[in-house]
């Protein structure tokens, strides 16, 4: 769907012009911003995938497809809108498969950036990033592989991806289950290259540090971690611990506070289900309070050296003691900000625990 | 994800006890639901040390069974090992590391009336809202198709035959409106 006037904002365009161009990089990944103005609209998208300028066929994502063939209605303020939601949507894009990959070379062949062509009424709207491209810039530049480790025997480069990325790689992390990414979740992460020295399960990975696995999807594995067998019963643990508080609605103050003001419009409406977790601070803090003070306890990531009662009570009630003249940490306390917003969420100014 | 950043109001109405510290009612801070959410400080337990035993007494080595079930059924932990070798690498909860949590506690309770004494006792700041989506109102703001998922098409079914079915509906153009009803 891209047409004549189709700029490559990001794929090849360097400062000064040249090619930026690694046919010695581990792989090759190309970010491209294509935009295509029509006489009453603009057409505007993203496509991700193997470096091959000009291909059609190379978006690896559903959504990206989408808004890369989208012909948006004429100029108007709400068409706008929703240009700035896609670049929105770009940049986080980006910025998630920047972490993906660890690096992003530009390829391809050099494209100029011409803003001239931008309509007028974009300027308008910088955070659409149409009037800076530069936005996305960052994204193109190559980062240095680092070795996240200290460690005497990591070799990074013994198992780093040597292929293309792959065109549905992308579409399986759009694609994965919320479900599956749930009970998926575990406590200890451990990857690959790791070693885990303390607590019950003590393990030392038999795999170097790998940046990409190259050749199978983890998360097509993870799908089997929970059976629908596994799903039914939980189900039904959670209808058997539900207990009814009150019937009918819950009547909140639809008023700022206790509601946000960009919220009142639909929260807590009829028609919805609100989820509120409510926290337990007081179970949080004494049970921290006694593992610090056991005799067993020992500094984590500082191997042996324990803290026993006989110095870690004293730390702790230093604390105290401190606290009645101290802001809790997590609070901004430059100038006077921190005081008023204090008083403002009516917590008292007193403790640091 | 909705945002309730002051959320003493809205505790007030789900029936949490609120309890102010030495009478002053604006330092007012939910402690519990009596019956069902109780937290580990006064009033639900009458000092700081029987919350503070109600918490970790359980969690002590010698509370615990020292060895497997001989029937062979495991606890219910996701782990290979067996549950003995998996609290000898746990931190020991201590009678020691017990008398330390309750002195600070009881500091903590008698000098600023309260347990915890900077924050509530309760914490609720995001919520989680869910509801059906009325494809409507992105069809007329966006191009046809945008922000569509399987999700959403699975949907597009049921929302429809629910507008219809009470009689809210609007022609494409129309301005838009917030379209609210309760089933």
């Amino acid at each position: 769907m891209a047409g004549a006037a189709e700029q490559t904002l990001l794929a090849a365009a360097t400062p000064d012009g040249r090619p930026n161009v690694r046919p010695d990089s581990p792989f090759e990944f190309q970010l491209m911003v294509h935009t295509d103005m029509g006489p009453g609209g603009v057409r505007r998208g993203v496509r991700f995938g193997p470096p091959q300028p000009g291909a059609q066929n190379a978006s690896s994502c559903r959504a990206m497809q989408r808004s890369a063939t989208a012909d948006l209605a004429p100029r108007t303020g709400r068409s706008l809108a929703t240009i700035c939601m896609f670049d929105n949507r770009a940049i986080a894009l980006g910025r998630s498969l920047q972490i993906l990959t660890d690096r992003i070379w530009r390829t391809g062949p050099v494209a100029s950036r011409a803003k001239s062509s931008y309509p007028c009424d974009l300027m308008a709207y910088p955070q659409s990033g149409l009037t800076e491209d530069v936005k996305l810039v960052h994204l193109a530049k190559p980062v240095k592989p680092t070795t996240r480790s200290r460690r005497d025997n990591l070799r990074i480069e013994d198992n780093v991806m040597t292929e293309s990325l792959r065109p549905d790689l992308l579409r399986q992390v759009w694609e994965y289950p919320l479900f599956d990414a749930l009970y998926g979740r575990r406590s200890r992460r451990f990857g690959l290259g790791f070693e885990m020295v303390e607590g019950p399960t003590p393990y030392k990975s038999q795999h170097v540090v790998y940046l990409i696995d190259k050749t199978t999807s983890p998360a097509l594995k993870m799908q089997t971690a929970v059976t629908p067998d596994d799903r039914k019963t939980v189900l039904d643990l959670y209808r058997e611990s539900r207990r009814e508080l009150q019937p009918g609605r819950l009547g909140i103050p639809r008023r700022v506070p206790p509601l946000c003001g960009h919220n009142l419009w639909d929260s807590n409406m009829p028609g919805s289900a609100l989820f509120m977790p409510v926290c337990d601070v007081s179970l949080s803090l004494i049970a921290p309070s006694a593992i610090r003070g056991s005799p067993s306890w020992r500094v984590p990531g500082r191997g042996q050296r324990p803290h026993t009662v006989s110095t870690g009570a004293p730390s702790l009630l230093y604390r105290v003691h401190r606290a009645g003249s101290h802001l809790p940490q997590h609070v901004p306390c430059n100038g006077s900000y921190g005081p008023r917003r204090l008083d403002a969420l009516r917590i008292p100014v007193a403790g640091n625990l | 994800m909705h945002c309730g950043f002051l959320s003493r109001e809205i505790f007030e109405v789900l029936w949490f006890r609120l309890e102010a510290p030495n009478g002053v009612a604006a330092l007012a801070h939910p402690v519990g639901l009596d019956g069902i959410f109780e937290g580990y400080c006064p009033p639900y337990f009458a000092t700081m040390d029987a919350a503070v035993d109600a918490l970790l007494t359980p969690l002590l080595r010698t509370s615990r069974p020292t060895a497997d079930p001989s029937d062979g059924k495991r606890p219910p932990v996701p782990y290979l090992m067996t549950d003995a070798e998996r609290r000898e690498g746990c931190v020991e909860m201590s009678p020691e590391g017990l008398a330390c949590t309750k002195a600070v506690c009881n500091y903590i309770f008698d000098t600023y009336g309260r347990f915890p004494g900077a924050v509530d006792a309760r914490h609720l700041m995001w919520f989680l809202q869910a509801h059906h989506l009325d494809i409507s109102y992105y069809d007329r703001i966006l191009p046809t198709g945008c922000l569509w998922t399987d999700a959403y098409r699975a949907h597009e079914e049921f929302s429809w035959l629910r507008v219809a079915r009470i009689g809210l509906t609007a022609p494409r153009g129309a301005p838009i409106s917030h379209l609210q009803t309760d089933t």
